[in-house]
């Protein structure tokens, strides 16, 4: 390209560029003069054509720094959801107990009675707690305490003088013992408390059931109602096992095999002694009087003669505490799968596990 | 006209225009649509180059959302002086390179103060005088540094008469 030089002024040339420059400064001029509305209107075509790709551009940006803030007002909402449920989650368990409960105690005869066990907290009180029920309420000695999830343990005494707490023991209790048999009532046995190693390890045994049946894991226990202690169909646990002790040679041998006639089983039970903070007692009945207190109960409903409770505990709502609350916070689930999607939103790992189905 | 400078030139504004439209970076960014103005100023018959303000600045008008036709003008005339400096001075100087960038950039910016309504000026000592003369330093250092880069002189052959 040849290279530009300024025309001589006597070509012609010069006059030629100077009338040009003024013309074109007339024209910026005029266009600086312009109304506005018609300046606007020659923007809005330079914006519209020229200028349109790089205002695209910056929308673009714009919108992502957007959504960049808004992701983080997002994450912020759900951090603050989660830990606002966090800290409800004390009063999420509790209405979860009552809710139970409330449940159990209309599907159960009138005299049981809904009290609040707690804990005496020292080493040596292992499987004791207090009721804040006791004996001016009808509460008898040896009464039975139930939860939502089946047996959980039995009253063991006065604990005050006044007679407004029972001391009581759950099945960790060295002391603790029921009558049991299979839920279909055809093995029977004796359920005891087994130590561990660990409290954690603590175990329920079934002994004493007959050498030549068999009991598969997962078979539902359920006291059988003899002895007089336990009302019948309420349910202890499930066959873990067959129970295995080692002898004093060392050598692994069952206690059957020990005894000669008998089969053993571990159970697992259906109670978390560390989880039994509401609970239902059964109050003495009209053929019975609570020794040492002037109780005396009114008349009774015709429920209260039946003396098989199977129907308080349906086969389908035989699980753990911990099994029936998973299934209760399906909102949680939402919020987590909130979390999840602006995680992923964001590019990060989902951090938490995918919801788990099913409803109460 | 060297084609090398008229690349430079649309690469400048294209720069100009993503970097403080597109991605919205303000002073941050040096006046590349300037520098371009005042290369291709140099490169141009007189009138063409005062064409070629006018184009540029009124670019820079519809992004504005008041004084339309301001930088227009302030660009045309700024092209006419760069086309008219062609046959006054050499150009073969670095030192002027700098001075010719950083008093364009300082005419720009007395020009678009006198032709921006009263209403719209900010104080001159503070528009023009301490953040123009930062800006102008600005880009006549980038000026610089871009020139000695490409190997570009603000001498053009046919200002070598």
């Amino acid at each position: 390209m040849a290279a530009y030089s300024s025309p001589e002024p006597a070509s012609g040339g010069l006059g030629r560029q100077i009338w040009g420059t003024i013309l074109v400064l007339l024209a910026a001029g005029a266009i600086f003069s312009m109304p506005p509305v018609v300046q606007e209107r020659l923007a809005s075509v330079l914006r519209n054509s020229v200028l349109a790709p790089f205002i695209g551009l910056n929308t673009a940006i714009i919108d992502t720094r957007t959504r960049a803030v808004e992701t983080d007002r997002l994450r912020a909402v759900a951090d603050s959801l989660t830990l606002e449920l966090q800290g409800r989650t004390t009063l999420d368990e509790e209405n979860r107990r009552l809710r139970d409960l409330l449940v159990l105690r209309d599907r159960l005869p009138t005299r049981w009675i809904a009290a609040e066990a707690s804990r005496p907290g020292f080493q040596a009180s292992a499987g004791i707690f207090y009721l804040d029920v006791g004996t001016a309420d009808g509460i008898r000695e040896r009464a039975p305490v139930v939860t939502r999830e089946g047996l959980a343990g039995v009253v063991r005494g006065q604990a005050q003088a006044g007679g407004s707490q029972a001391e009581g023991m759950d099945w960790s209790h060295p002391e603790f013992a029921a009558s049991a048999m299979s839920e279909d009532g055809l093995i029977s046995g004796i359920v005891e408390s087994r130590r561990g190693a660990f409290r954690e390890q603590d175990e329920l045994v079934l002994l004493g059931t007959e050498y030549n049946t068999l009991l598969d894991s997962g078979t539902v226990i359920v006291t059988s109602g003899l002895g007089g202690v336990f009302p019948r169909g309420i349910p202890i646990g499930e066959i873990a096992g067959i129970l295995v002790e080692s002898s004093a040679g060392g050598d692994a041998r069952t206690l059957d095999e020990q005894r000669g006639f008998e089969r053993n089983y571990t159970v697992t039970p259906y109670v978390d002694p560390a989880e039994m903070t509401l609970v239902l007692v059964e109050r003495a009945d009209s053929r019975e009087q609570v020794l040492g207190t002037g109780y005396r109960p009114g008349p009774s409903s015709a429920m209260d003669s039946a003396d098989d409770l199977s129907a308080a505990w349906p086969p389908d709502e035989r699980m753990r505490a911990f099994e029936r609350a998973e299934l209760v916070p399906v909102w949680r689930d939402s919020l987590r799968m909130l979390r999840d999607s602006i995680a992923r939103l964001v590019g990060d790992p989902p951090d938490t596990v995918p919801p788990s189905g099913g409803s109460p | 006209m060297r084609r090398g400078a008229v690349v430079l030139a649309v690469v400048l504004v294209l720069l100009h225009l993503t970097i403080r439209v597109g991605f919205g970076v303000g002073a941050g960014a040096p006046d590349f649509m300037l520098l371009a103005l005042l290369l291709i100023a140099r490169e141009l018959p007189l009138a063409a180059a005062t064409a070629t303000g006018l184009a540029l600045g009124l670019l820079e008008d519809a992004l504005a959302v008041l004084s339309f036709g301001t930088t227009g003008l302030t660009f045309a005339l700024i092209g006419a002086v760069g086309a008219a400096t062609r046959d006054v001075f050499l150009g073969d100087s670095p030192w002027f390179g700098f001075m010719y960038v950083f008093l364009g950039k300082i005419a720009r910016d007395v020009l678009h103060w006198l032709l921006v309504g009263p209403g719209l000026r900010e104080p001159f000592v503070r528009s023009v005088v301490l953040e123009g003369g930062i800006a102008a330093t600005y880009v006549a250092v980038v000026g610089a540094v871009l020139f000695t880069v490409t190997g570009l002189r603000w001498d053009a052959p046919g200002a070598r008469r």
